[in-house]
Order: C-alpha cells, then structure tokens, then sequence
C-alpha cells in the first residue's frame, strides 16, 4: 500500500529544530494523499495538526479541494450517443452468432 | 493470467457479464474517450473497439471483480496502441524529471500559490474543462482517472502499468500544471487573487 511509503511519519529527525514542528515537505507529499482519501489515520491527524498552523498550507489545501471537486463536477457530464451500446451489441453478437 | 486461471464461461454467462458488468461502466468510458480524444466519432469509435475487445478477451475477466478499472486498462491500451499513432501527439512526457521531483528544490515551490478558493469556486466549468483539456495526455489521464472517476491509487497504477509512486509524482504534478493553468487564466481574466 503506497500510504506505507510515508506511513512512518518523519517526525523526529535529526534535520528538525522541533518534533513539535511539522516538517514541510512531509505535508507536500500528505496533502495529495488527504485530498484523495488515501492517507492513514495517523497521516491524517499530522496533516491537520500542521494545516491549522499553517497559512499557505490551508489556502494550498483548500484551492487543491476546490479544483477536484469543480472538475469532477463539470468534467463528468459527457452524454453517451443514444445507439452506442446497441451498436456495440449488435456487433459483438453478430459476430458470435457468426463463430 | 495463465490458462489455468481463464474463466470458462458459457455463452449465457458471457452475454450476462457483459451486460451487467461492462455495460453499465459505458458512461465513464465514453466521457473518458471523449476526454483522450477530443473527438464524438473517435470517442465512439474507442469505446467500441474497447468493448470489442473486453468481449474477446472475457475468459481473462474474473466475475465480481473491478470491471470498470480493468475496462479503462483496455481502453487506455487501445488509445496508445491504436489511436495516438493516429493522430501523431506530440512529444510524450520527460518523466525522469517528474519522477524525481519528489526530491528536487521544485518541492518547495510547490508551496506557493496565487489562486484562492473563492477565485476558483467563480470559475465556470468551461474553464476547469479547457485547463484539463490543455494538459498533456498522460498528466490528463490521471486527473481523470482520479477526480472524475474516483480511482484510487492502486487501481491507477493498474490501469496504466506504472508503479503507485509514479501515480502519485504525475498526479501531483498534473495538479501543479492545472492549477497554473487556471492562475493563467485567473489573471488573463482580471480576476482579484
């Protein structure tokens, strides 16, 4: 499961000042797994805890929400031609009925 | 899948999965077609040549499982094999440099953004549309794959035979581009950042 890949949160290092600071590019790479439902529970509640204290990640966050969410809702909407799925079965079935 | 795993279905049981499991994905697929293609026939065309195939290789398909992701697998083979020679794309992607962003200073430049949530929320769908269409292919289909179609990362990666740490470096950075092409058209717009 890829959430592995950041499962064990690089909260202690030695690079960090503070393990009460979050580190930045670890949030980089949660945000997408968050926006997308796909973080641990443990990636989840990190994640928070640094967007609440943290500006340009919240605006970040929040833009990233809006655009999936406003391409989902006006991207989806494509209409289907009404004969497709009968051509398709009459082409497919013809050609068993053939073999 | 090896013999021994192909399913050996009656002709009854073919016709029954294609109708309860293939056909009811047709919607996706079209607007997916439709979204690689940029084109009614072609679309038409690649949705049909998708499910002449998924019909075909039926035994290969195991009941119950994800019809719809192993569909789009067809369907995006299809497309490179058949249709993009077609239609002469241009150049693919360089991803050694998308796979290595991750670890690049780009990161942080990553972090800044001059669009806000009430500058996107007034955008109408055309906008949304013609940013997404405007991406290159590969970086389209995972926003597609993703936003629209709800896929997760694994089933993404099954989809297009990539690892789920390439999934991710691409999605993330098809992000990027879209949201610099909406700030594009943010500011081209006069909209108040």
């Amino acid at each position: 499961m890829e959430s592995n890949s950041t499962g064990s949160l690089n909260t202690g290092g030695s690079d960090k000042k503070d393990s009460n600071q979050p580190d930045h590019s670890e949030c980089l790479k949660l945000l997408h797994l968050v926006l997308d439902d796909e973080a641990t529970a443990e990636q989840k509640d990190y994640f928070d805890k640094h967007v609440c204290n943290c500006m340009p990640y919240y605006e970040i966050y929040h833009v990233d929400k809006a655009i999936k969410s406003l391409v989902k809702n006006t991207c989806c909407g494509k209409n289907v031609p009404a004969d497709l799925a009968d051509a398709i079965k009459e082409q497919i079935f013809r050609g068993t009925d053939k073999a | 899948m090896s013999d021994s795993q192909r399913q050996n279905y009656s002709q009854k049981e073919k016709e029954s999965i294609f109708d309860k499991e293939f056909l009811p994905h047709i919607g996706p697929m079209y607007n997916f077609a439709y979204r690689l293609t940029f084109d009614d026939d072609d679309a038409k065309d690649l949705v049909q040549d998708t499910y002449l195939k998924a019909y075909r290789f039926i035994t290969s398909f195991e009941q119950g499982t994800n019809a719809k992701a192993w569909l789009f697998r067809i369907m995006k083979n299809s497309f490179i094999n058949d249709f993009r020679k077609k239609s002469k794309q241009p150049a693919k992607v360089d991803y050694q440099e998308v796979e290595t962003f991750y670890n690049s200073d780009d990161v942080d430049k990553a972090i800044t953004t001059d669009l806000r949530v009430e500058t996107v929320q007034d955008m109408i769908g055309d906008e949304i549309s013609n940013a997404l269409n405007s991406l290159d292919v590969d970086f389209r289909t995972v926003i597609i794959l993703c936003d629209l179609e709800g896929f997760k990362y694994d089933e993404m990666a099954k989809i297009l035979d990539i690892p789920i740490g390439t999934v991710r470096s691409r999605l993330h950075r098809a992000r990027n581009l879209l949201k610099e092409k909406l700030s594009d058209y943010a500011n081209k717009m006069g909209y108040k950042n």
